[in-house]
């Protein structure tokens, strides 16, 4: 395997053709984050873009609403280039310090923000492309409303890289919000976190972002949350953080917090702490944008699995007899469990110790039976990672009569089959 | 799997690289925007991640520990930034002094690079008094004028270390001057100096600050005789074995002398003499190791923690501080030293922008590869001349001497000072003699 990396797109043009010629594969990398949750693909490939020097931004156009970056441009590095505009670019995949705008757009990532403002997809306007046989092609329209023909940018985006290399991106930016506000909701149980969550969304509000952790997701960084002013309550056995992100006018964002504290009064145990330091905002939000490698650092072998439920099932799953904390206390497994409420989506995390593999099966049953659970409730397995990834059985496959016709049309624009996502 | 891998015949010294220690990294890459090379150059196996990986094939045997891996290895300034943000807590410096050491057992060096390599780690920079031979040799050939006469005819390599050289023309600081320090007014207890190797040569001063500074915060202040080098440069530069010898040297000196805490003025010294522990793993001296880093503390987090602050500082000059990477990153201090700034009546502190990020003095990388060591230069004095302070405040020697190599070469006004030196201006103190 040879790792290239390009500077420009007639290059990346011309590597294409050279591979096409040859028959040599190719993979196409951003900022590797995903890696550490998939198996290296790209590994396999003859050749590996490596998109890393293609990373200017090359404008930010306040009167459009609009960005135009290269693939290789870290996430953060956009946002922080429209917030310099008074600008903002809501996508917030939890990696955004270290994942490229070119990247994002391959898996179509998305972060807490999704509630509100949607995620990768929701925040292209179009695309420039290089297809496996050298031709250079454009997507979309540089402006907003852009309606007529076939949506190829939405059809591109989460595609991996089957159909080309995207090389630039046109992306759709908003005012920034006047005022943005974090509050941290410490519960006694998932299920007060669930509850209270669920509240807030039927209040008629939408937050920025609400995300639910688990006691298990609160442990791997207790001083950390304790030092943000959530309380310990682990000899209890049982809590939950609710993550909030409130944005909008002065006045509004006021309203809503306010909002939050009145729903969360129902709740015994609740405690609303509003994080008014931006050093204490961005550690709450680091926090939680490193749960995952935290979690993965203290189990040799892994498994995740990622449902979609319908948000206002979130708490009943585990609001009777098995809450994900009692599941196994104190053992060499952690089952770790949190959801961006309201977006239908939740992640089990199963962390096993290969050292003690009966404890490890008794995990496995338990997860399953939460899962299958989830399943009865109308819950999709859309996903399972991790190299332990077989133990929670099957993910829901799409119908074949699709697949076909997108493989087709994979063969269609890469007949040779060059590329490799 | 595993049976197949026994059979194959380990590498050598592969045993160095703690697997643990590896797989305590989970390849998310929040890593890469903290590492200076990464940025610099933008190539994967120039990160933490990308060298970790290499790490881990090495210690699997699918690769050779050859000349490829040695530059990924060495390229790295060693700076732990990437410690700082990592999510998992990997001890990414003592792997990548450990990878060293491995190369260090494979390498066959050149003739001349070797006996250059032998004579500074092992003649030179272990005893004291060699050191301020060379000290002596120096100054006299800078006050006649031969260095700058020599720089005109000098190889590259040679020219460019020449220039990082400090004016030496002020009296230097040798053992047999500060035995003991009594304190100015009353006395709260007794310190160990650190007293380290190339610093009181090349920076005499800062040596006679540090001690005046802590005499006038109520402590006497006694050099252990007998301690040497602390071994940092060894250990990373892949001299292990090294590194251990004169740690354990430094032990039986300091454990002689006695005193509340041991104090030490050089970031990259202090990392190295709290990670003694970590050094002497698994040998007899780890224990007295383990309570030798419970009283070793730096300069800025020793004051920083003093009971009082002794009235009568004061300077009205603008100040910016510069993160010694082994401080900041190697030992968590940031906040005593800006605090310690701070709190001196009438001055202006500035912070400056990617204060943390190396300045490419990095042990002796500046020494090994000038042109990259070059460009995080640049970038470090931009940011401080942003400030439009006229002080740079650092506390590490390393860091010191490259700033003010930096600041002759872009012709600017600004003063690199050590923080010692600062609050002994501050309190009226002379360092200069």
């Amino acid at each position: 395997m040879q790792v290239v990396q390009p500077a420009t797109t007639q290059e990346i043009a011309e590597l294409l053709r050279s591979a096409q010629a040859k028959g040599a594969s190719v993979a196409v990398r951003g900022g590797r984050t995903l890696e550490q949750i998939l198996p290296a693909e790209g590994a396999a490939s003859d050749l590996l873009f490596d998109m890393s020097r293609m990373n200017r931004i090359e404008s930010i156009e306040k009167g459009n609403l609009l960005a135009r970056a290269e693939a290789g441009t870290i996430t953060a590095a956009v946002q922080a280039a429209a917030e310099a505009e008074g600008l903002f670019y809501p996508p917030d995949p939890t990696s955004l310090e270290t994942s490229t705008i070119g990247g994002n757009i391959a898996c179509s990532a998305t972060g807490p923000r999704q509630l509100k403002y949607g995620g990768t997809r929701d925040f292209v306007l179009g695309l420039e492309v290089v297809l496996p046989s050298g031709e250079h092609i454009r997507t979309g329209a540089d402006m907003q409303k852009s309606v007529a023909g076939y949506d190829m940018t939405r059809f591109l985006v989460g595609s991996g890289a089957r159909f080309g290399v995207v090389t630039g991106a046109v992306l759709r930016l908003l005012p920034k919000p006047q005022g943005r506000r974090t509050i941290l909701c410490s519960l006694p149980s998932w299920t007060a976190g669930a509850a209270v969550a669920l509240a807030v969304l039927k209040s008629g509000m939408t937050p920025a972002a609400l995300e639910l952790l688990d006691l298990h997701c609160l442990e791997v960084d207790r001083e950390a949350w304790t030092s943000l002013g959530a309380p310990w309550r682990g000899a209890v056995g049982a809590e939950s953080v609710l993550l909030i992100e409130l944005d909008g006018v002065e006045a509004s964002v006021n309203r809503q917090h306010a909002q939050v504290e009145r729903l969360s009064a129902d709740t015994a145990g609740a405690l609303v702490l509003s994080l008014t330091e931006p050093d204490e905002v961005s550690r709450a939000w680091e926090l939680r944008r490193r749960l995952l490698p935290r979690l993965m650092a203290g189990s040799p072998t892994w498994a995740m699995a990622l449902a979609a439920i319908v948000p206002d099932k979130l708490l009943l799953p585990f609001s009777s007899d098995e809450p994900p904390v009692s599941l196994i206390s104190n053992g060499p497994t952690r089952v770790a469990c949190f959801a961006h409420a309201g977006t239908g989506v939740l992640h089990l995390f199963v962390g096993i110790d290969p050292a003690k593999e009966r404890d490890g099966d008794e995990a496995i049953a338990l997860v399953r039976r939460m899962l299958q659970r989830l399943r009865d409730l109308g819950a999709k397995l859309l996903r399972t990672y991790g190299p332990a990834r077989r133990l929670l059985g099957e993910e829901e496959a799409p119908a074949s009569a699709l697949m076909e016709r997108l493989a087709a049309a994979q063969r269609s624009f890469d007949p040779k089959g060059v590329m490799i996502p | 799997m595993r049976a197949t891998l026994a059979e194959k015949p380990q590498t050598r010294g592969v045993e160095l690289l703690d697997r643990a220690k590896i797989d305590t990294c989970v390849q998310c890459g929040m890593c890469l925007t903290s590492c200076p090379t990464y940025r610099e150059l933008g190539v994967e196996m120039d990160s933490p991640r990308g060298r970790i990986f290499l790490m881990k094939a090495v210690q699997e045997g699918r690769l050779q520990p050859d000349e490829l891996f040695a530059k990924h290895m060495y390229l790295c300034l060693d700076c732990r930034a990437c410690e700082t943000v990592c999510p998992t807590g990997v001890p990414f410096g003592s792997l990548v002094e450990a990878a060293r050491a491995v190369v260090e057992q494979h390498r066959r060096l050149p003739f001349l690079t070797r006996l250059m390599r032998d004579l500074a780690f092992r003649w030179l920079l272990p005893h004291p008094g060699r050191l301020q031979f060379l000290g002596a040799i120096l100054r006299h050939a800078q006050r006649c004028r031969l260095l700058a006469i020599a720089k005109l005819f000098a190889p590259g390599r040679l020219r460019d270390w020449l220039t990082l050289l400090p004016d030496l023309s002020g009296r230097p600081f040798l053992p047999g001057d500060v035995i003991s320090i009594r304190p100015t007014g009353p006395r709260r207890g007794e310190v160990a100096l650190f007293w380290g190797c190339a610093a009181p040569v090349l920076l005499p001063n800062v040596q006679r600050a540090t001690a005046r500074v802590l005499a006038r915060y109520g402590y006497e202040v006694v050099v252990p005789e007998g301690q040497t080098c602390c071994g940092a440069l060894h250990l990373h530069n892949g001299l292990r074995e090294e590194a251990q010898a004169l740690a354990k040297r430094n032990l039986v000196a300091f454990e002689a002398a006695g005193g509340d805490a041991v104090i030490v003025n050089a970031a990259g010294c202090g990392a190295t003499l709290k990670e003694y522990p970590e050094l002497l793993r698994g040998t007899a001296e780890q224990a007295r190791a383990l309570h030798f880093r419970a009283v070793v503390r730096d300069f800025a987090e020793f004051l920083a923690a003093a009971p009082e602050t002794p009235a009568g500082g004061r300077l009205k000059k603008t100040v910016t501080y510069q993160d010694p990477c082994h401080l900041a990153h190697g030992q968590r201090v940031r906040r005593e030293p800006r605090q310690l700034l701070k709190t001196i009546p009438d001055v202006e502190f500035k912070e400056m922008r990617d204060a943390d990020r190396c300045c490419g003095s990095a042990g002796i990388y500046n020494l090994l590869y000038p042109g990259l060591s070059q460009r995080f230069l640049r970038a470090k004095i931009d940011h401080a001349a942003q400030t439009g302070a006229q002080l740079i405040v650092t506390a590490n020697p390393g860091c010191q001497l490259q700033l003010q190599a930096g600041i002759r070469q872009a012709g600017l006004s600004a003063e690199v000072v050590h923080l010692a030196e600062l609050l002994a201006q501050a309190y009226g103190l002379d360092s200069g003699g």
